[in-house]
């Protein structure tokens, strides 16, 4: 009885611990994502004085108006140019991603066909082809293309990323079979078992791999940085790195930005938060 | 794996004749085509320009294109800048890689042993992962300029606090923890998933067996999430020595001087500020190169390790 109860007190201790652990963690996680939103709300003025405030004691909204209505000194342009080209681009690509990946994961998961794993292990390898060295040759496929400072070179390359095929195969691999054979029987063609189905079957997985892949496409600075160079062409990330130098000297305006670009992306994590964790804890993608 | 459940597809293959096999084949390619298009164009194709420009001599600006062997190779041996960014970006990517692994597990393991909240401090550490790194490097340089907010939290303990950013032996430091809080959350799911796997029953014999909380945590965690943990060490490593966005918008480069300027930051440079092309690209497919191998290696021991 007596070890019985010294465990007890072992278990609790060790989940306080376990609960003292997390908390100070997630302080650290929230505590500069409050900063920048009360900053954001906060007159320069305010900014600069000492004390520090976390809370802004007379709340604005002049930064926010200053970043949509005043246009960049230089370019005449507003954060809305950036934000619509970034949807632009994102949405674009991500629907092409998602058609082309799932009819190759349906090939590979449900028909059959002479070299088919030879193939799919000679696909796959291009997972361990690491980014910096792929950036010159396809610096150099856009402008031979003509691509260059034209949003085609930021839809149309990740349509070629291998993640989406590997996805979607597992996805197909798990559905049932007898559900495709009652479809052979009524005499469907293969697309017509793939696109009344299978697809129809696997919109979560869709949705999934449509999340992971917008949020990939949003995010990415370095490749729109080296093919994109007017300010009008801009996306997001990078037109914010750009305003982040003209405006630089105005806490508040920056900090502003950095909350409207982070915002689409923060309501599309909490929103579709569980797919998001389902699926890196699954595939173990979705990091950096 | 495939062919199993292929099989299982087609329960009576009496019916199966040819004519419906060449079909389903032809099917098979047909689905296939989109993809292997914009394979070939956008990944098979620079894979393959990648080995050709590293041995020519190619500048953009004078468009000069010539064949030239290994004499950028050479030049990479030459080049002190090269290494000097090498070393650093070693640096980073350890110290990134390491950090991440100690606080991702520390996290998961606590994570794992609640059920109160359990959803909430997962979904916000989580969370910094979907930020871009324009957003991250921008709050970070507030955050650690030399009036920001973390030393003003210095100052309220009296101490006159730090040039994160300026000072040469603090700047890499200072990215790699700004990283680490960036990316933490995903190792953590990763290693959450494994603990997850591994059966209740081995910790309850080990609890039989009378062994203490350390030796279980040694003795039998971590050896049965040993791919897991592996497979994040050299993921991890290998993204973190390519890190390019932190130094370009947190110290304007790669300052003070050169103390965080790293590998990427010099291709990039070489490539798009100078327009040696060739060059740059000798040096990133021998960065590339490396590191494939690398991951090649990696997932070798992988499929060891996952059979006990």
């Amino acid at each position: 009885m007596q070890s019985d109860a010294r465990n007890i007190l072992k278990k609790r201790l060790s989940k306080f611990g376990s609960y003292a652990f997390l908390t100070i963690l997630l302080l650290i996680v929230l505590f500069p994502t409050v900063w920048i939103v009360g900053q954001s709300f906060m007159h320069e003025e305010r900014i600069l004085k000492w004390p520090i405030e976390i809370i802004p004691s007379e709340p604005t909204l002049d930064n926010y108006i200053e970043i949509f209505t005043t246009k960049l000194s230089r370019q005449e342009l507003s954060l809305f140019r950036w934000l619509f080209n970034s949807l632009y681009v994102t949405s674009f690509s991500t629907v092409g991603v998602l058609i082309v990946t799932s009819m190759a994961g349906y090939a590979f998961a449900r028909l059959r066909f002479p070299g088919k794993q030879l193939l799919f292990f000679g696909l796959g390898a291009s997972f361990l082809v690491p980014g910096v060295m792929l950036l010159i040759p396809s610096f150099m496929l856009m402008r031979a293309l003509g691509w260059i400072d034209t949003h085609h070179a930021l839809i149309w390359p990740p349509l070629a990323g291998f993640f989406g095929v590997f996805f979607m195969r597992q996805f197909f691999l798990a559905i049932p079979s007898e559900l495709a054979e009652a479809a052979v029987i009524d005499g469907a063609s293969a697309f017509g078992i793939y696109w009344r189905v299978f697809l129809p079957l696997s919109r979560p997985a869709v949705a999934t791999l449509g999340i992971f892949t917008f949020l990939f496409i949003w995010n990415d600075f370095t490749w729109p940085l080296v093919v994109l160079n007017s300010d009008e062409m801009r996306t997001l990330p990078v037109g914010l790195v750009v305003f982040y130098g003209e405006y630089w000297t105005y806490q508040g305006i920056v900090m502003a930005g950095a909350v409207v670009s982070s915002a689409p992306v923060l309501v599309v994590y909490i929103i579709f938060q569980r797919q998001i964790t389902r699926a890196v804890m699954a595939t173990g993608f979705g990091g950096r | 794996m495939t062919s199993k459940s292929v099989s299982a597809d087609r329960s009576n293959p009496s019916n199966w004749t040819l004519t419906n096999k060449r079909r389903e084949a032809i099917a098979g390619y047909l689905f296939l085509v989109p993809y292997l298009f914009f394979f070939l164009v956008f990944l098979a194709g620079p894979v393959i320009s990648a080995f050709v420009t590293a041995f020519v001599e190619w500048e953009l600006l004078r468009g000069t294109y010539r064949f030239i062997g290994l004499e950028n190779f050479q030049l990479i041996m030459e080049d002190d800048l090269f290494w000097i960014a090498l070393g650093n970006s070693l640096y980073f990517a350890t110290m990134t890689t390491v950090g991440n692994v100690i606080v991702a597990l520390c996290a998961a393991l606590a994570l794992k042993s609640i059920r109160l909240g359990h959803t909430l401090f997962r979904v916000v550490m989580y969370a910094p992962v979907v930020l871009s790194i324009s957003v991250i490097g921008i709050v970070f340089s507030r955050l650690l300029a030399p009036f920001g907010l973390l030393n003003a939290g210095l100052e309220l303990f009296g101490h006159d606090g730090f040039n994160y950013l300026a000072d040469p032996n603090l700047v890499l430091p200072s990215l790699s923890l700004t990283t680490i809080w960036w990316g933490f959350g995903f190792p953590m799911l990763i290693f959450l998933a494994a603990l997850y796997a591994v059966p209740e029953a081995l910790y309850e014999a080990a609890r039989i067996d009378g062994a203490g909380r350390w030796q279980i945590l040694w003795q039998v965690t971590l050896p049965l999430i040993r791919p897991a943990l592996l497979f994040i060490i050299v993921t991890q490593f290998i993204a973190h020595i390519q890190v390019f966005g932190q130094p370009y918008i947190m110290t304007n480069g790669g300052g003070p001087g050169y103390s965080s300027y790293t590998i990427v930051l010099h291709i990039y440079r070489n490539a798009f500020s100078y327009y040696h092309m060739g060059y740059a690209g000798a040096m990133a497919l021998s960065l590339g190169v490396v590191m494939f191998i690398f991951a090649l290696v990696q997932f070798r021991l992988l499929g060891r390790y996952t059979e006990y």
